[in-house]
């Protein structure tokens, strides 16, 4: 047997002519496309985790920031403010506690009264505002939230997950050389595809290859 | 459950290998051909891959099942690999004579191959003489497909991977390479196509197994 020479102008399945751009561009869609689930499942786990660190680590402020807490809500009388600072309260972290509390709780709000009248009566502003704020930390993350707030996820968490979850869908995706499209194949190959099978069960398999019933005759 | 697409995988694949056979000038001849094309022999369709595992028996057994409907002559799917073990269930493990031995004789005679579900479609063993040594003889192995040319329109070929197809390659009307989107790299296929100095004319295509998830045509995909 002799093959004749290929027919140029044949019809029929050809090679690809896509170009390297369209294959990363192809490759980079997949990102997000083909790995929403392992995405989504990064961005739970990382307000799962970040639920879990706060809701460990608050105790520990909380128990720091009790006595200082304490202090402001027994005081009977903005005139009693002064003298607890003076005697175990940093007026820099009590300041920030003030401050930082206003939001949330009733108690904060006339804590933040008692201070302002307070600074407008004696040198204690100056002290507040020269005084360091309590250790450096951020006033936010300083103060014991209650624990409704703290078991709800943060944005930090979510948005880490988020991006770990894009690392690692990139790096599954355009990572290494494999073909993972029917293009990127033809395109590699010089040769055009003839089909692409999906991952099948083992019983999808089975039944792919079972042979069809006979068609009825067209009688 | 396998849904209609997927229903229409290996109909695809099979009309794009007779479209390819058809495009070289060697078309399966039709079985009520006279003269000339009566003494035209079979069309080889060789399945194979770069590498061992990426799927080339399942394609080349749905393969086979396809262009038994899709054409009148007889095909036969033809266990070649001899590289690895015969599959657990595999009805001619138990000592039945199949490929090896009509390498070695020469003919078909004394064996029958087991028809598979369509009348046209048949299905041979690798034998008890099945060694990977055998397939780099060009001798035994251009015996054993003139003995299939001449039973059969199509004879599709469960072949070893390409490093391993020895004479099998050159003798071959055509080869479907299966690529595995999960393990095989595009330096290991070009490496394995080049090795095996399979040119454009006889590669009728690709079949990428194990496809990942398709991106949608407004996405830009395929």
């Amino acid at each position: 047997m002799t093959p004749t020479a290929p027919d140029a102008e044949a019809p029929g399945p050809r090679a690809s002519d896509a170009t390297p751009r369209d294959i990363l561009a192809q490759r980079v869609i997949a990102v997000p496309w083909r790995h929403a689930g392992l995405i989504a499942a990064c961005v739970l786990a990382g307000g799962f985790a970040s639920t879990a660190f706060w809701r460990h680590a608050a105790p520990v402020r909380v128990a720091a920031a009790k006595p200082h807490m304490q202090a402001i809500q027994d005081a009977p009388s903005a005139a009693a403010i002064p003298i607890e600072l003076r005697l175990d309260v940093d007026p820099g972290a009590a300041g920030t506690v003030l401050a930082a509390m206003q939001p949330t709780e009733p108690v904060q709000a006339s804590a933040t009264l008692r201070l302002d009248d307070i600074s407008e009566s004696d040198g204690i502003e100056a002290a507040l505002r020269q005084a360091p704020p309590a250790g450096g930390r951020p006033t936010s993350r300083s103060v014991p939230a209650p624990d409704a707030e703290r078991a709800r996820p943060s944005l930090s968490g979510l948005a880490a997950g988020l991006l770990l979850g894009l690392m690692l869908a990139a790096l599954r995706e355009l990572g290494g050389e494999r073909m993972r499209s029917a293009r990127e194949a033809s395109w590699a190959l010089g040769a055009p595809v003839l089909g692409a099978i999906p991952t099948l069960s083992a019983r999808a398999r089975e039944r792919l290859l079972e042979p069809r019933p006979a068609a009825p005759d067209a009688a | 459950m396998t849904s209609g697409p997927q229903r229409r995988l290996f109909p695809r694949i099979g009309l794009g290998v007779l479209e390819h056979l058809e495009r070289q000038g060697v078309a399966p001849v039709r079985p009520d051909a006279e003269g000339e094309a009566a003494r035209s022999v079979g069309r080889v369709i060789l399945v194979s891959s770069t590498r061992a595992g990426e799927g080339k028996s399942f394609v080349a057994q749905g393969l086979a099942a396809a262009l038994a409907e899709q054409q009148d002559g007889d095909v036969v799917w033809v266990d070649a690999a001899f590289d690895r073990p015969p599959a657990d269930g595999d009805i001619f493990r138990r000592g039945a004579a199949g490929l090896s031995e009509i390498m070695t004789l020469g003919s078909l005679q004394g064996l029958a191959p087991a028809g598979v579900g369509s009348e046209r479609l048949w299905r041979l063993g690798r034998g008890v003489l099945a060694q990977p040594a055998l397939l780099q003889r060009p001798g035994p192995v251009g015996k054993g497909l003139a003995a299939l040319r001449a039973g059969f329109a199509l004879i599709v070929l469960d072949a070893p991977s390409l490093d391993g197809c020895g004479a099998l390659l050159a003798q071959a009307d055509a080869c479907v390479l299966v690529i595995d989107s999960r393990r095989t790299s595009r330096g290991d296929a070009r490496q394995a196509l080049a090795q095996a100095r399979l040119g454009a004319g006889r590669l009728a295509g690709l079949v990428l197994n194990h496809r990942p998830r398709p991106i949608p045509r407004w996405l830009g995909g395929d």
